[in-house]
């Protein structure tokens, strides 16, 4: 069974100006238990509106979302027992402590106190947060950060992962632990569905990436279906070879950074932003 | 996992994390105990100090120098002369007074020794001083106070009027003290010039004083404290509440937002309405604390102070520390109210600027109402016990005086939890919206435009109870504001009321269900039921009278009726003396049967039902159903009546056989009381308020409402969806 699927799914926004702006635009994929899926795109091409959707954050203009057999804009309570939804910005309380913010995200989820305890206290051990457990999260370092944000989104054991940019802004050592992580729970039969623009790190982690460009999907499939598909090596040139085919201006991408263009693919930790 | 317990949880960890944060420290703790005392003894005692200066301090009084000019040497010596004099008469009165202490008796007008000792040590201070120009030297502040004299001055002894001319500056708060000093003195100067002169004339000094006017207080100091407190303390609970919501609503709402922890706690599996009840219950424990904290730190510094003079006149007022628990009790619902809507406003905001922006108009509404409440002659009537804000400084002030109206109280306080109740449900709604959240995907404003809204079956519990809370005041006021003024009878209220519910309770929800593209037919229940469901409607219509009129016997017999209400009946048939039946019956009966299902049945109920269960939705409706119907005293019969109205409107889904109920039993009791034939014909005809209906009618009543909803007991189905 698949654990996510986005069916024909659409969010237009009102603007001010009347003029709707379709920040997803008929979005349809799947995603299988244990697989890791890559949304790709530019800024702007609706890969965290699309994630806001599928985990029931924001209702569809039309189309469905299933998470797990549940339909995210209806049975939202359902959706958000399975997910765990890592947020863009790893907004933290700054006045807990991770292992404050993580019992009080456990209790939430509807464990007791007790329970929330050792699970807070399992995953200090498992994601190695010691150094840092008891200090106020307003004192970390962002690296720090991006791993109690993990914990948190891993603190009701959830069957499905959504990560949005998971790896935004990391430093070489984070980034490193971050991915080798995401690997793991994969092992672990974890369905993990994740955003990047990093196209780097796309290639190295994900078992299927979609493209996205203006709210919809260019292009879908493995990395070799990919180059198959468009005669192009590095996801960068696929990108761009496809945008292109969808009337994009070679200018359309984000000014071009080397790590993000996928220049520096090689290094497999890219390079701090 | 139970809401309790989540809300539970989000409140500890509120609180905890606003507790760490210093400038909640600050704002709530050091500025109430530390900063206000110091402020309130600091001026204080700067006042006082200048106060005792300006009054023992030496002063040269300027008087006109020079040689040669008789009349300005008469200035100078009448001067020195009168300082003499008013040593001399002081020290003499001293004397007697102290001799009086020691055993006499006091004349009842006799001043007492302190207040002699003060006047003498202020005229030894005085001294006198020529100067060439006394306004000038006044004027620029060399001298504080001067004196002149008409250069033609008679002899100070003789009969003729002595003129006086006192020079001082008005913009110097020491020249003014001054120029009382020595007003003092001359007033002296007077009264012995003219005791002189009554005594050559043989006139006793009554005749300046033939009545003697004595106004006798008989307020306690006790009940004068509670007056004074009872203006002030209102308007301070307003302002303390508010400023001690303002910090943690922000915090709470705009800065989590901000912070940009919001979307992770949306993403967890815990209704919008139950974090915003944890955050909702964290700004009020705030707000009550720091409100109670200031209280206490301003009362202490008052009264350990001794600084309760200053907030009385005179001394004879009290201001016992045993208010403070009173004060605390009138503080709930202030705090109540302002904390859900700081929070209510403040969901609104994106950054806590925004939030700044949004309170301030908030803090002016309620000092509005608020200030209109503090002026004297307003009461806590019926209609003002139900105004958000003037209720509470309404009861704020009746409970200093030591008026303990409970009936008044228990509508304030239920009057203001249904308002703080809804602003919590808003709040919540608001706070959850996309819109709202993700404000960086979209305008808030586009929220409220009527084409970016989603046709709904029902309206939403928010937007239901937020009409029938707005409803509630202008009800109240229809009720007790139009009272029948002289030359006219009931008539005219219940024309009134009449005129008033087609609009309020029916036109007015229509409109917003139709502005929202809400479904007026499934809003308002308006489909055809089965037969069976209008059949258990006439039976209970029909019974219903019974049931209510022994449900209000047997409740006699715990509460006292009044008296009013024994001759509701009398009344009724005068005022309507004059017309046919019909009248009674349209204005009584139909019309209000009609509006009010519309209303509670239909709107209100299908509001409820969309995220309520079957009993929480009958319930709820038939509790607010029966605080519209304001007399507590009939509150149990109305909200019996009210589960009966709502079971049919479940069972049945349609509107019809509780309006059909509602209308027969409106009905029943108007003929029963206009055509005395048809209560003779029951044997009830001589049966008062308080007494028992013929067992023979109790049963057939109770077998009729028992069929009625046996006929009810199975639910007719949902129909399938369209969708």
């Amino acid at each position: 069974m698949s654990m996510v699927v986005a069916e024909n799914l659409r969010k237009t926004f009102p603007t001010p100006d009347g003029q709707p702006k379709h920040a997803v635009d008929g979005l349809s994929f799947s995603v299988e238990r244990g697989e890791i899926y890559g949304l790709l795109g530019p800024n702007g091409a609706g890969k965290t509106t699309s994630l806001r959707l599928l985990s029931g954050l924001m209702s569809p203009s039309s189309g469905r979302a299933v998470i797990n057999g549940h339909d995210a804009a209806i049975d939202r309570a359902a959706v958000k027992r399975d997910i765990g939804f890592l947020t863009a910005n790893t907004g933290l309380y700054q006045r807990l402590s991770p292992r404050e913010l993580l019992v009080y995200f456990a209790e939430l989820h509807g464990m007791e106190r007790v329970q929330a305890r050792q699970r807070a206290a399992a995953l200090v051990d498992w994601l190695d947060m010691h150094e840092f457990a008891e200090l106020r999260c307003g004192a970390l370092s962002t690296g720090q950060r991006q791993r109690t944000s993990i914990a948190r989104a891993l603190v009701a054991d959830p069957v499905i992962l959504i990560m949005d940019e998971p790896t935004l802004g990391l430093d070489v050592l984070s980034n490193r632990i971050i991915l080798d992580f995401i690997r793991r729970e994969r092992e672990h039969g974890k369905t993990i569905l994740l955003s990047t623009h990093y196209l780097d790190e796309a290639e190295s982690l994900c078992d299927r990436i979609g493209l996205l460009y203006q709210g919809k999907l260019i292009a879908e499939g493995t990395l070799a279906e990919l180059q198959a598909q468009t005669g192009e090596k590095r996801l960068s040139s696929i990108f761009l070879a496809l945008a292109q085919g969808w009337g994009a201006p070679v200018t359309a991408l984000p000014p071009g950074r080397p790590a993000e263009l996928g220049e520096a693919a090689a290094n497999d930790a890219g390079e701090t932003t | 996992m139970r809401p309790g317990r989540r809300i539970g949880t989000i409140y500890t960890k509120e609180l905890i994390e606003l507790l760490r944060d210093r400038r909640t420290l600050i704002a709530m703790i050091v500025v109430p105990i530390v900063l206000y005392p110091l402020l309130i003894i600091g001026s204080v005692h700067l006042l006082s100090i200048r106060g005792e200066e300006q009054k023992q301090s030496p002063i040269a009084i300027a008087v006109p120098g020079g040689d040669g000019n008789p009349a300005i040497a008469d200035t100078r010596a009448f001067t020195e002369w009168a300082i003499e004099q008013t040593k001399a008469t002081l020290e003499a009165e001293l004397k007697k007074a102290e001799d009086r202490a020691a055993g006499d008796q006091a004349p009842p007008d006799a001043r007492g020794r302190d207040e002699i000792a003060h006047e003498l040590e202020s005229v030894k201070q005085m001294s006198v001083d020529p100067v060439p120009d006394v306004r000038a030297a006044v004027a620029n502040g060399s001298h504080r106070v001067g004196l002149e004299m008409r250069h033609d001055a008679p002899d100070k002894d003789s009969f003729e009027q002595l003129r006086v001319t006192p020079i001082y500056d008005r913009a110097e708060p020491a020249s003014e003290a001054a120029l009382h000093r020595v007003d003092t003195m001359l007033e002296l100067i007077a009264t012995q010039k003219q005791d002189r002169i009554l005594a050559q004339l043989r006139i006793p000094r009554m005749v300046l004083e033939p009545v003697v006017i004595n106004p006798e207080n008989v307020a306690s100091p006790k009940k004068i404290g509670g007056m004074v407190l009872g203006t002030i303390v209102p308007l301070v609970l307003v302002l303390m509440t508010i400023t001690g919501a303002i910090y943690p609503a922000i915090d709470l709402t705009a800065g989590e937002r901000e912070r940009g922890t919001l979307e992770t706690l949306i993403a967890c599996p815990v209704p919008p309405v139950e974090v915003l009840t944890g955050k909702y219950l964290v700004v009020a424990t705030v707000a009550m604390f720091g409100a109670a904290l200031n209280l206490f730190s301003v009362g202490a510094t008052l009264y350990f102070g001794g600084f309760t003079e200053l907030l009385s006149q005179k001394g004879d007022t009290e201001l016992p520390l045993g208010v403070l628990p009173i004060i605390l009790l009138a503080l709930i619902p202030f705090a109540l109210l302002f904390s859900a809507v700081m929070v209510a406003v403040c969901s609104y905001a994106r950054t806590f600027k925004e939030a700044q922006n949004y309170i301030m108009p908030v803090i002016l509404a309620a000092l509005i109402p608020g200030g209109i409440a503090a002026l004297p002659g307003t009461e806590l009537t019926h209609v003002n016990a139900v105004v958000p804000v003037m209720n509470m400084v309404l009861m704020a002030r009746e409970l200093l005086l030591g008026n303990y109206d409970w009936a008044a109280i228990a509508l304030v306080l239920l009057s203001t939890t249904l308002y703080a109740g809804a602003s919590v449900i808003i709040a919540s709604r608001v706070f959850s919206t996309e819109a709202v959240v993700f404000a960086d995907s979209v305008s808030i404003r586009a929220m409220f435009r009527r084409r970016h809204m989603v046709p709904a079956p029902a309206p939403s519990v928010s937007l239901v109870l937020l009409v029938t809370a707005l409803l509630f005041p202008t009800w109240m006021f229809i009720q007790f504001g139009v009272q029948p003024g002289p030359g006219q009878s009931l008539v005219h209220t219940f024309a009134w009321t009449a005129a008033y519910m087609p609009i309020a309770l029916v036109l007015v929800p229509l409109i917003i269900v139709a502005y929202f593209k809400v479904d007026v037919l499934k809003t308002f229940a308006l489909r055809m039921a089965r037969a069976r469901f209008l059949l258990a409607g006439l039976l209970i219509g029909l019974s219903g009278w019974v049931l209510a009129h022994e449900i209000f016997v047997v409740q006699s017999r715990f509460i006292p009726v009044p008296q009013v209400l024994l001759e509701t009946d009398t009344q009724l048939i005068d005022a309507f003396s004059a017309y046919s039946l019909i009248v009674p019956l349209l204005l009584i009966s139909i019309v209000p049967a009609l509006c009010e299902e519309l209303m509670f049945r239909g709107f209100l109920f299908s509001g409820i039902r969309s995220s309520a269960g079957k009993w929480t939705t009958i319930i709820a409706t038939a509790c607010i159903f029966a605080v519209f119907h304001i007399m507590l005293i009939r509150f149990a019969i109305t909200a019996s009546l009210g589960v009966l109205l709502g079971y049919l409107r479940w069972q049945s889904r349609s509107l019809w056989p509780s309006i059909l109920a509602h209308l027969l039993h409106n009905g029943v009791t108007i003929v029963l009381v206009f055509v005395p034939a048809t209560s003779g014909a029951l044997g009830i005809a001589e049966s008062g308020p308080t007494d028992h209906m013929p067992v023979p009618l109790i049963a057939a009543a109770c077998v009729m409402i028992v069929a009625g909803i046996l006929l009810a007991r199975r639910a007719e189905p949902a129909q399938p969806s369209v969708i």
